[in-house]
């Protein structure tokens, strides 16, 4: 499995070599999701579920469905946001800010992550394997990201905003590496659509 | 009440309410500690976006918003306060006041939102201020409210249960160029 080529890169590289050398074999990731956000307080204040694909460089399909129905779809240039109940499309480069986003990690540029985050790692058993990346930039959309490798396998990112908010991402049903498309990674939506460019 | 210059009416829309109007208003209005989640949408000229209203929990006139980026629920932006006062946090955790709570979420987010009328709009009431003429379809089912400025286009209702009443589950509020428009995905009645 794709962890047995992290023991052979070595394990003293750091963590974020480590990180990087692991999601640079994800040529494609494709999973169902259940995303639960949580409030400070304990309290869960949104709960979405959907399914997602990624694929390198910089390509990925995010669909959540109702309620809080929602298409995210990058083509490796623009990212489109298709939101049914508002009819509304909003595009924007897939520019720097947007690749701070943890999806990208998946799909996006994975070398220059020790300039991005201060990456640690750790091992839980003998088939967890966590690293938590610390954005260096204060502006990021999150304060701290763990992503929880299970045998190699993606199966949770975990995030806390500012407001100490936590966002926790379940994978099940994980498909590494399957040819994807590229042309899976339009958004169709039905004419008569708002379509908002960012910055028009 | 107040009469404003009558346009003419648009075709099909009356705007005498039906009898059962006043129970309607009476209904919505006793409704005045209600959560509802739903999605945002925010289009003028200088800045457009969406965000996720995670909760919009409200008790009287005091209103406690929660917004989030559409991707990944991330990037909170908290509204608190009541009509004359607003505490505003960006995601970044930085924690804005003020006693005008529609000039500083401008000022912060660049969006126009007329926050204190929406609370009344968002339940197909008319804001307590400012001169309004309603709009009924032949069912006399609430099409549009005109009130300062905005008009308040009603696209599709909501009816959870029998003790609610029909409460809106698309609002399109537009304004020269300005346009607001709220998705809401459920509606709760809360003990005060």
């Amino acid at each position: 499995a794709v962890s047995d080529d992290l023991q052979k890169e070595g394990l003293h590289k750091d963590a974020a070599t480590q990180l990087a050398a692991l999601l640079r074999g994800y040529q494609t990731y494709q999973a169902d999701f259940i995303q639960i956000v949580v409030g400070n307080g304990g309290e869960s204040v949104q709960e979405s579920h959907g399914s997602m694909k990624a694929k390198r460089p910089g390509m990925f399909y995010w669909e959540s469905k109702a309620p809080m129905a929602q298409y995210i779809v990058s083509n490796g240039d623009e990212v489109s946001v298709y939101d049914p109940d508002l009819e509304q499309v909003t595009v924007h480069k897939l520019n720097s800010d947007v690749q701070a986003t943890p999806a990208l990690l998946l799909s996006g540029e994975v070398d220059n992550l020790a300039q991005t985050y201060d990456v640690s790692t750790r091992r839980m058993g003998d088939n967890i394997r966590e690293f938590t990346l610390t954005p260096k930039s204060p502006d990021s959309l999150f304060v701290a990201l763990r992503m929880s490798f299970f045998d190699g396998q993606l199966q949770e990112m975990r995030m806390e905003d500012s407001l100490s908010q936590i966002s926790i991402m379940s994978f099940d049903d994980i498909v590494l590496n399957a040819d994807i498309a590229a042309s899976v990674f339009k958004l169709d939506y039905p004419a008569g659509v708002d379509i908002i460019r960012d910055g028009s | 009440c107040s009469t404003i210059t009558l346009e003419p009416l648009p075709a099909g829309l009356t705007d005498q309410p039906p009898a059962s109007w006043t129970d309607t208003v009476r209904q919505r209005q006793n409704l005045d500690h209600w959560k509802l989640t739903g999605k945002l949408a925010v289009k003028q000229p200088s800045d457009s976006g969406s965000a996720l209203i995670n909760q919009w929990v409200q008790h009287n006139e005091d209103y406690d918003l929660t917004l989030s980026s559409a991707f990944l629920g991330m990037g909170r932006t908290r509204l608190k306060g009541s009509p004359d006062f607003i505490e505003l946090t960006l995601a970044d955790g930085e924690r804005y006041q003020s006693s005008e709570p529609d000039e500083l979420v401008l000022a912060a987010t660049g969006w126009r939102l007329p926050l204190n009328q929406l609370t009344w709009w968002v339940r197909g009431l008319t804001a307590p201020d400012g001169d309004y003429r309603l709009l009924f379809n032949s069912t006399g089912e609430l099409v549009a409210i005109r009130q300062s400025g905005w008009h308040i286009q009603y696209d599709r209702w909501y009816s959870a249960s029998p003790e609610l009443p029909a409460l809106p589950a698309r609002i399109t509020a537009t304004k020269g160029e300005k346009r607001v428009r709220m998705a809401i995905t459920d509606w709760q009645p809360l003990k005060p």
